[in-house]
């Protein structure tokens, strides 16, 4: 390739950078929203056509078997008329579409209460959870990793990086048990019940009194999460960094005389991080799918045990309503990630 | 010995042995070279992949690989001895300012998240103590000096053809106006023609600066026009070292003259069939008895299989290591 | 090849994960013959010892020095209060004459070497005379045990005693109560529903010498004439086996192998099916390319957005819910879901290597020669692929034996039978203040997953990086 014509190239790119940008997001739009629909046909199959399919009332399932109040049929009567879910199945996908669309996800028997007040109540539980604990094994994966790259192939790094694949490999459920007899239990070092965490003598506390405490019965779990998370954004990290280390390009800054430290931080770890980086945004796009154990062993009132008590007791418009949330969370997530992609790593662009 | 040829010194390798270990033994890589580069004067290395050029450079750099070692030898630049010098003070006060170096400018020679014109002030302020605007302005000027626009030092490196890059790579080296470049293989990813335009170019510059040039590559045929003298290597020793008329006139090691053999010249005209070597360069963790080439050479002798020829004078400033010439 | 198995054998992360895989191979295998119980969940198969007894090498540590293991002999000697009464029959029978209004005392002596056991079992077989004018006692040392009384209904806490007849006699102490045993009765009354846990620790609380005393009591006029087998002894210890038992009594070490034999299987034939369709999707879309490549990638990154384990959870629920598929059991239908929603990571990786291969020069050039699409497929792509496929297969086991076993921690899964999961959910149940830490129990389902997944990951990582073209062309 002559040298002139690639920067003519270069130089229209250049001009029409705004119009590639637009033309680059409402592709990436239009590819997350069909993934968005196809995502909620899904479900929709799921919920409605499977047990329309084997002559089961959708609306049977609205009513839990556990459900005292009106009298059963009564309900299942109301229910029907209010979804619509004795309509043909090609009209009640409709009504489906509409509902989620307008935010109006019906109410959770099982909890006698709206699916958006469950939703709104438990996504800052959740969020106070992971986002912590995102942050903290993002750093301690990092940090870990650059001291494997710095001693790379020496026992402190077989160690580091061993330690952490096993970390990938641990079933949280069961380590989280362990922890929280060790250190609930055994130590009582923290609280290990909620209710007696956010209360005291026996009034709900409130304002700053309730985070702090909340947040200090979320220590261990975002502790605990973290150990358990790091390691794959570690292993990310030390791998890109080591194969970096080996690089022509950090070879050719040793050769230009650019100091060790520099070369390490300012280069190699800028290098390195993009696939963490990358990873991150794809952990944050499915964190409440995330941590459904985590939640359930440390008996955290999230989303993820949430939709795991809706799953078990087939509690459909909570199902419904979840499921909703949580992928259009995930779209938007992975959305934002494009568009800040090319930010982190300059060879992407705009295309 | 060959340094007595040497007339006005600047760079002086002496006896050099660099080995890596491996799990199952050292592969000597670099194994008793010698070699000097004069002053304003440019010295070829050539050699087949593999010969132990690049772990040369290396090693005249500092910049080898955790699991290379220099066994012996030393490295004299301008009479300082380079090896056994502090490494901070090295890399601050040698490195660039006195001896640059042109890597092969392959897709990631540079880092690829900053942007070329960065990456250039950061060598020039890692080396000086100068403004940013003064240093943008040598930028600026190096860029103009290899015939890269000047709008290109915003960009990133993924951004730049091929030929521009090695431009690009070029400038850096000069950003520091050192006395001596060592350019490893810096030609050799390009097209014909871009490689011609840029190797005119690189002698331009050598000339009109009057920088000394150790320049290696493994295509024999560029160093005609280029070099001053030329170093020929095989399997991590010199062969044949001379004034580079001498040696294209009158190869001598029968290696260098397969090398020879093997460069098609079009401008003759002749009816020459396209030589290549037969056979392939020997393991170097256990390199054969004897000459190293024996087992590829037409004209292998019994001694060659028993002793190492050493590199001995022929006449004047050519040098050569191979039984059969010092016989004769 | 051999040079690749060279490879493969130069690097350590190799070899451990050689060694784990084949450890728990070998025990998946060998199942059967390690342990002879071969599903521990079943009631007939629990109570080999006392629930939570620890592992028996565990006797090392101090705190479980005492412990009792399983006990359980026949007596042999015997000491009476009156030897002319007591004569011995045959090696395993012996006969006692009691005269009108007196009692006979036979005592069988043993030593005990630990702290007490989980329970106490004596039985012996008693040939009782035809008359109603006698009652027979066991006591445990000074313990007052059993009373047997001839009559169809004796006064509680007497046991009936047919006369004239062998009687099997049992003595449990797992089943005493206040009506069934004098120590029972004894006790004072907020003690009494614990007399069963009880009876061990006062009958046998700490290594010595104890007896068993049988007590004939003639209340007739005439002589009575008695012949009893010699008893047998046996108790639970709180000590078992290679890795101790459960809350039932179980043996952990069989639930262990079993579960590593379901989970082995399990993960195997999953890995298999993921690959299987990985491949297929991978191929297609990445040989194909245009519309099909589009249409196939849309359909990957849909299964790789839904949320994995939720979306499992409800799956399984509403299969069991609507009864979908009724004649598939559990296992099948939990490898066919994971398989279902585990595939497209693999896919994408196919997707991108196949594309990288269709690209480069031999495929190329076979299409030139004009070589048709499935043999270019079959002879230069598919090959090409061996590392990665099973880098793939490597990788995805750990994946599968983690869903899996998050399944029957949630109680979702399989339940008949021990898995890891199982073991993990069961155990980690347990955990609590009250029944502490029970660890032989706890961490090695645990750790059996960490350490077989990690063995597989590294299998994985060894096999592509040997056997990925590039490494093999020597590029």
């Amino acid at each position: 390739m002559s040298s002139t014509a690639t920067s003519e190239k270069s130089v229209i790119r250049g001009r029409f950078h705004i119009t590639g940008l637009k033309r680059y997001l409402l592709k990436r739009i239009a590819e997350r929203l069909v993934l968005l629909f196809g995502i909620l046909v899904f479900n929709f199959f799921v919920f409605q056509v499977l047990p329309t399919l084997y002559h089961i009332n959708v609306a049977e399932l609205y009513v839990p078997l556990s459900y005292k109040g009106l009298p059963r049929s009564e309900l299942v009567q109301a229910i029907d008329r209010q979804f619509g879910l004795n309509l043909p199945l090609q009209e009640r996908f409709f009504v489906y579409i509409e509902s989620l669309l307008t935010f109006h996800l019906g109410i959770s028997m099982h909890y006698d209460e709206p699916v958006l007040n469950l939703i709104e109540q438990r996504f800052p539980v959740t969020a106070l959870l992971v986002i912590p604990s995102l942050l903290l094994s993002t750093v301690l994966a990092v940090v870990l990793g650059l001291y494997s790259i710095s001693r790379q192939g020496k026992i402190g790094d077989s160690i580091v990086s061993f330690t952490a694949i096993m970390t990938y490999f641990i079933p949280s459920f069961w380590l989280g048990e362990i922890v929280l007899y060790v250190f609930g239990f055994y130590l009582n070092i923290f609280p290990t019940n909620i209710a007696e965490a956010i209360t005291r003598n026996g009034v709900t506390l409130h304002g700053f009194a309730y985070w702090a405490s909340l947040l200090k019965f979320l220590t261990l779990p975002i502790l605990f999460l973290t150990v358990v998370s790091y390691g794959v954004r570690n292993i990310l990290f030390r791998n890109n960094g080591v194969e970096l280390m080996g690089s022509n390009f950090v070879n050719y800054l040793r050769a230009r005389g650019i100091s060790d430290r520099k070369i390490f931080y300012k280069h190699v770890t800028r290098n390195a991080i993009i696939p963490v980086f990358t990873r991150v945004g794809i952990d944050l796009a499915f964190l409440f799918a995330g941590v459904v154990f985590i939640e359930d062993v440390f008996n955290i009132p999230g989303l993820g045990r949430l939709l795991v008590s809706a799953a078990e007791n087939l509690d459909i418009p909570l199902l419904e309503g979840d499921f909703y949330v949580i992928s259009l969370f995930a779209v938007v997530i992975l959305l934002a990630l494009d568009l800040i992609y090319p930010l982190i790593d300059p060879r992407v662009k705009y295309e | 010995m060959i340094f007595e040829e040497s007339t006005d010194v600047i760079l002086k390798v002496d006896s050099l042995r660099t080995y890596y270990k491996t799990k199952r033994g050292s592969v000597k890589a670099v194994d008793d070279v010698s070699l000097f580069v004069d002053r304003a004067k440019v010295l070829g290395v050539a050699g087949e992949s593999g010969c132990g050029k690049s772990t040369l450079v290396s090693t005249i750099f500092r910049v080898l690989p955790r699991n290379a070692q220099v066994v012996s030898g030393e490295v004299k630049f301008k009479g300082q001895d380079i090896l056994s010098m502090d490494l901070k003070t090295f890399r601050k006060t040698i490195v660039w300012k006195d001896i640059a170096y042109i890597p092969q400018a392959s897709m990631d020679v540079l880092d690829p998240v900053y942007k070329v014109k960065d990456q250039m002030m950061e060598t020039i302020m890692e080396h000086e103590d100068v403004s940013k605007a003064e240093a943008m302005e040598r930028i600026y000027k190096a860029l103009e000096s290899v015939g890269v626009p000047p709008e290109k030092a915003d960009m990133f490196p993924h951004e730049l053809s091929g030929g521009q890059r090695q431009r690009v790579v070029i400038a850096m080296a000069l950003l520091l106006n050192p006395s001596m470049v060592v350019s490893d293989e810096a030609t050799t990813a390009l097209d014909v023609i871009t490689q011609a335009k840029i190797l005119k170019m690189m002698k331009d510059l050598q000339e009109s600066r009057k920088f000394s040039m150790m320049f290696v590559t493994h295509d024999l045929a560029l160093l005609a026009n280029i070099s001053d003298s030329v170093l020929i290597m095989y399997a991590g020793k010199v062969v044949e070292f001379g004034d580079v008329e001498k040696i294209f006139r009158n190869p001598l090691h029968p290696y260098t003259r397969a090398l020879i053999d093997a460069i098609p010249d079009l401008r003759l005209r002749k009816k020459k069939k396209l030589v290549s070597v037969p056979g392939y360069p020997p393991d170097l963790e256990n390199p054969p008895k004897g000459c190293r080439f024996a087992p590829r050479c037409p004209i292998a002798m019994p001694i060659c299989r028993e002793k190492e020829p050493e590199l001995t004078k022929v006449e004047g400033f050519h040098y050569v290591a191979c039984h059969a010439v010092s016989r004769k | 090849m051999n040079k690749v198995i060279k490879d493969l054998l130069s690097r350590k992360s190799f070899i451990f994960s050689i060694i784990i895989i084949g450890f728990f191979s070998i025990l998946a295998v060998a199942a059967p013959a390690l342990t002879t119980y071969s599903n521990p969940y079943l009631p007939s198969q629990q109570y080999v010892a006392a629930p939570y007894a620890v592992p028996s090498w565990a006797t090392i540590f101090p705190q479980y020095k005492e412990l009792p293991p399983d006990v359980s002999f026949t007596f042999t000697k015997y000491v009476s209060s009156d030897s002319s009464y007591v004569t011995a029959v045959n090696a395993s029978y012996i006969k006692v004459v009691v005269p009108p209004g007196q009692t006979v005392n036979v005592s069988f002596p043993f030593k005990w070497n630990w702290s007490h056991p989980y329970d106490v079992v004596v039985s012996f077989k008693l040939l009782t005379p035809s008359t109603t004018s006698f009652v027979v006692n066991l006591y445990f040392n000074g313990l007052y045990a059993m009373e047997l009384c001839p009559v169809p209904f004796p006064v509680e806490p007497a046991v009936s005693i047919s006369p004239g007849k062998v009687n099997s006699v049992v003595f449990d102490s797992k089943y005493i109560s206040p009506a069934n045993s004098p120590f029972a009765s004894e006790l004072p009354l907020s003690e009494q529903p614990l007399a069963a846990y009880e009876f061990p620790s006062y009958a046998l609380p700490k290594p010595g010498t104890y007896n068993v005393t049988v007590s004939f009591e003639n209340t007739g006029s005439s002589k009575e004439v008695f012949v009893m087998s010699l008893p047998s002894y046996s108790s639970l210890g709180y000590v078992y086996g290679k890795l101790g038992t459960d809350d039932n009594g179980a043996s952990v070490f069989a639930e262990f192998v079993y579960g590593a034999r379901f989970d082995l299987y399990l993960s195997l034939l999953a890995s298999a099916l993921i690959i299987g369709i990985g491949l297929f999707i991978g191929l297609l879309a990445g040989y194909v390319g245009g519309f099909t490549d589009l249409s196939l990638n849309a359909l990957t990154d849909f299964f790789l957005l839904i949320p994995g384990l939720p979306l499992l959870v409800v799956l399984i629920s509403i299969f069991d819910v609507t009864g979908t598929i009724v004649n598939v059991n559990k296992p099948i239908l939990i490898l066919l879901i994971i398989s279902l929603l585990s595939w497209p990571g693999t896919a994408k990786i196919i997707r991108g290597q196949t594309l990288s291969l269709k690209g480069r020069t031999f495929v190329e050039a076979a299409k030139a020669l004009g070589e048709g699409n499935l043999r270019i497929l079959f002879r230069h792509i598919l090959p090409n692929l061996m590392g990665i496929l099973f880098a793939q297969l490597a990788y995805d086991v750990p994946g599968v034996i983690l869903a899996e076993s998050g399944l029957d921690f949630l109680g979702l899964g399989i339940t008949g039978f021990p898995t890891w999961g199982n073991m993990l959910g069961f155990a980690t149940y347990n955990v609590s203040f009250i029944n502490g830490f029970a660890w032989w129990w706890v961490l090695p389902p645990g750790i059996g997953i960490v350490l077989l997944s990690t063995a597989f990951y590294f299998f994985g990582s060894a096999m592509l990086d040997v056997l990925s073209p590039y490494k093999l062309r020597g590029e």
